[in-house]
């Protein structure tokens, strides 16, 4: 119960320090777009066609005209209301349903190559670390450094010639709803997980080994082995929970990296994720779709934090008392 | 001034689907019925909404002019039918006077009308981007197969190519409110699907009024990329057919699977000069400029050898190119060097030089260019710009002396080409300081009229005074390339006259 409790009490003090975080995201998020160079109106009223009569006209219609502090009231006004506001450009649809239409593609592609560098990268690590030194460490070691220097989209490229040009296994580029052929959904993300999840699984594979050779070092274990406790109840029970809390973090970090970092894999693939949505927004200046992008990604990340703090919190409890 | 983002393109789609469309009737025995024919296209970045009033990206015109029928339709160097069979114009100008085609239809089995016509222009009007229809003063009916527009300026041959463009769609006045993401149009293919970023999947239209003209059953745009993304997508198969640039055309060129297709376009690359400004505010510099760039060996080096070098701002095919000015602009360094020293620089002149990021060829293009005018005493230091801060920082802000830009041009409609950059009203004509007095008259009267033995002399004249003026100094009209797997297309490939457009009359998906 005290337990329980103390995760509770710990739970409840991160919630509220999410609350101010996010306010400052939003502060952040605002003023960063607005003084991005371009100007919105000007595109809307024609770029180079365009009056100066009519570029005044959409910049009152866009509210540019006011002052910073009014312009950020009125857009937290708006998402304290769950409004996101609209796009400027595409026929105006809302932010939110642009959002919503492209999240759950980026959210298949960054679940696929997390679960892809789990299943490999905590492997990998714990067999090199129980044998440190071993052939079979080396080789993760190298495997392992070369997937941390190889940059994904290189990999990306690489894989779409190997399995798409020369042989013609998987798909280039496109994607498939899951809704219309499973088949085809795996297969159109098949290459982004690969190119998202080796380099993850590197980065995962090191930590486990360097954690779990540190953890096979404490004088407890010593002590579990001296005990006669066999070797896979010693790594299995003992070893690997102390050596997983550090890659708990890691993983994290990834899997809120992957959620806003995967634009240059949705552009190599041609996915229609929320990378390939902010950066056409980007391109012309559609400051709602930015800040909104940037706004629900961000909190995403903040959330995904809050979610490995409390594994943390429950797999070592003296990061509760902080 | 039909400066709009219609005047900026020259369309011999609808052109090649009459021709098509006549020479239709036998089926090809290869030809696959229900043949689906995936196109490459970038979504992202060359599409906006369905809806022509409110489309902010031309480059639309793509797929847009799949699902509508304009007003006129563009040829080589005429205008001919789309919505309107036939039309008339008044002498002043300013009145044309459409005859509907008999029995043309929505796709929606609606028949297309003259309130629908009056109604479509209407609407399109409001968008700033369709600046060519802010001439239209009134449009009334006097009977329902009779259209009359009154235009508050003589410019109706300028008006009518426009017509030809997205600026001409003619939806039903009921569909207005949806047409952003439910267009209903009398072209030939209909809307089946769009998955926003990813794909435009379109249907034959069953009541279009040239249907042999369109094999094709249904069309299927693909999200690709420009750049090594369009080429590992025609040769791995994720699509049938694409438009590629001059670097991805080499990497094609030899692949037996892949068959390609050159159109020499009318849309050129040029060096905007700030002519408001030293150094180039001084003539003599700039008809230095027009001897420092060695075209030639850009068309050979960048281009690939597939496009033409620009000795003036019109192609030898077109009626507005100067025989007389011909080649005269061939790279002479030493003559270049030798008109900046009477010009008070014979230590050279140095320039800031503005090239769009994010494309490859301007920044190749910038690079190539660089060398050959240190040469010839201009040194050039590059600074590369985000394309949507050009308006604000190239034109507005003055950044930079010169822009490497490409001019969109539309095609024979070739008074166009000089409308924004030398008349008053003109944007980068008025930021830029192009304005030229001496040659606004000249294409004013070849706005008046849409018939190539008028507009021809008139800029030929102007042609050479741009040149001899240095006001711009055209390096390169740009190839249309189109790439297709021989294996899945059939039919007549043709390439389009210039780019953001597609051409698939007569095409068709083999069995």
């Amino acid at each position: 119960m005290g337990s329980g409790g103390s995760l509770l009490s710990f739970i409840v003090r991160r919630l509220i320090i999410t609350i101010p975080l996010l306010l400052l995201i939003s502060f952040g998020v605002f003023s960063l777009v607005l003084i991005l160079p371009g100007n919105p109106a000007l595109l809307l009223a024609g770029g180079i066609h365009s009056t100066p009569a009519e570029v005044a006209k959409i910049t009152v219609q866009l509210h540019l005209n006011e002052p910073f502090w009014r312009q950020y009231l009125r857009w937290l006004n708006g998402i304290i209301h769950g409004n996101l506001g609209r796009s400027l450009f595409n026929g105006n649809p809302t932010v939110a349903s642009g959002i919503a239409e492209r999240f759950p593609v980026t959210l298949f592609l960054a679940i696929g190559g997390m679960i892809l560098s789990i299943l490999i990268g905590i492997p990998a690590g714990i067999i090199a670390g129980v044998r440190a030194g071993s052939a079979s460490d080396r080789l993760v070691t190298v495997g392992s450094s070369l997937g941390v220097a190889i940059p994904d989209f290189w990999l990306a490229l690489l894989l779409v010639i190997v399995f798409a040009v020369d042989t013609h296994v998987l798909p280039a580029l496109g994607y498939v709803e899951w809704g219309t052929s499973p088949w085809g959904w795996f297969q159109h993300l098949l290459l982004p997980w690969l190119a998202l999840g080796l380099g993850g699984s590197a980065t995962i594979a090191r930590q486990v080994r360097g954690a779990l050779i540190d953890t096979l070092d404490q004088d407890y274990m010593r002590t579990a082995v001296a005990k006669g406790l066999s070797p896979r109840r010693v790594i299995g029970k003992h070893a690997l929970k102390n050596a997983l809390s550090p890659a708990v973090t890691v993983i994290g970090i990834q899997f809120g990296y992957l959620l806003g970092g995967t634009i240059i894999i949705e552009q190599i693939f041609s996915l229609p994720g929320i990378g390939e949505y902010i950066l056409t927004a980007i391109s012309v200046k559609d400051l709602p779709v930015i800040q909104g992008v940037v706004l629900v990604t961000a909190t995403a990340f903040v959330l995904i934090n809050l979610f490995v703090d409390v594994i943390y919190g429950y797999l070592n409890p003296k990061v509760r008392l902080g | 001034m039909a400066g709009s983002a219609a005047a900026l393109f020259f369309v011999p789609m609808a052109a090649s689907a009459l021709s098509a469309g006549s020479a239709a009737g036998a089926t090809p025995s290869n030809e696959n019925t229900n043949g689906v024919l995936k196109y490459g296209f970038d979504i992202n970045d060359e599409f906006s909404n369905f809806d022509p009033a409110t489309e902010t990206n031309d480059c639309g015109y793509t797929v847009m002019s799949l699902l509508y029928q304009s007003m006129t339709a563009p040829g080589q160097y005429a205008i001919s039918g789309g919505v309107a069979k036939s039309w008339t114009i008044s002498p002043n100008a300013e009145t044309v006077t459409f005859t509907l085609r008999p029995g043309i239809e929505f796709s929606n089995g609606q028949p297309v009308t003259a309130a629908d016509v009056s109604a479509s222009l209407l609407n399109t009007k409001k968008s700033p981007l369709r600046s060519s229809l802010s001439a239209i003063q009134t449009i009334t009916s006097p009977n329902p197969e009779t259209v009359v527009v009154q235009l508050s300026r003589p410019t109706a041959g300028d008006f009518l190519w426009a017509l030809s463009y997205i600026d001409g769609s003619i939806y039903p006045a009921s569909t207005i409110p949806t047409a952003a993401t439910n267009p209903i149009g009398a072209g030939p293919y209909v809307l089946k699907s769009y998955q926003p970023g990813s794909s435009i999947d379109l249907v034959k239209n069953p009541h279009y009024w040239d249907s042999a003209a369109y094999p094709l059953k249904a069309i299927d745009f693909v999200q690709v990329g420009i750049g090594p993304q369009a080429v590992s997508a025609i040769t791995s198969g994720a699509v049938d057919m694409i438009s590629l640039d001059p670097e991805q055309y080499t990497e094609v060129e030899h692949d037996s699977n892949i068959g390609t297709a050159i159109t020499q376009s009318y849309d050129y690359i040029t060096l905007e000069t700030r002519n408001n400004t030293a150094p180039f505010n001084n003539v003599k510099v700039r008809s230095a400029l027009e001897y420092s760039v060695n075209r030639a060996q850009i068309n050979k080096v960048v281009f690939a050898g597939v496009g033409r070098p620009a000795y003036q701002p019109f192609p030898s095919n077109s009626p507005g190119y100067n025989k007389t000015v011909g080649n005269k602009y061939v790279y002479d360094p030493t003559k270049a060097k030798a008109m900046l020293a009477v010009a008070g620089y014979k230590h050279g002149v140095p320039f800031k030089l503005e090239v769009p990021s994010g494309d490859t060829t301007l920044q190749r293009l910038a690079t190539v260019m660089q060398s050959e005018m240190a040469a010839a005493g201009f040194n050039a230091s590059i600074q590369l710009i985000p394309p949507s801060d050009l308006l604000t920082d190239v034109y507005l802000h003055g950044q930079g002396n010169a822009l490497l830009s490409a001019n969109l041009t539309n095609g024979p409609d070739i008074s166009n080409t000089f409308e924004s950059e030398y008349e008053p009203t003109g944007f980068p004509a008025k930021y830029l300081g192009t304005l030229d007095l001496a040659i606004t008259p000249d294409i004013e009267a070849a706005n008046a009229s849409d018939a190539a033995s008028l507009q021809g002399p008139l800029m030929q004249k102007v042609g050479a005074i741009v040149m001899a003026q240095g006001l711009e100094t055209p390096i390169e009209f740009e190839p249309s390339i189109i790439a297709y797997n021989k294996s899945v297309v059939g039919g007549n490939v043709v390439a389009p006259i210039g780019q953001c457009r597609s051409d698939l009359a007569g095409i068709y998906v083999k069995k």
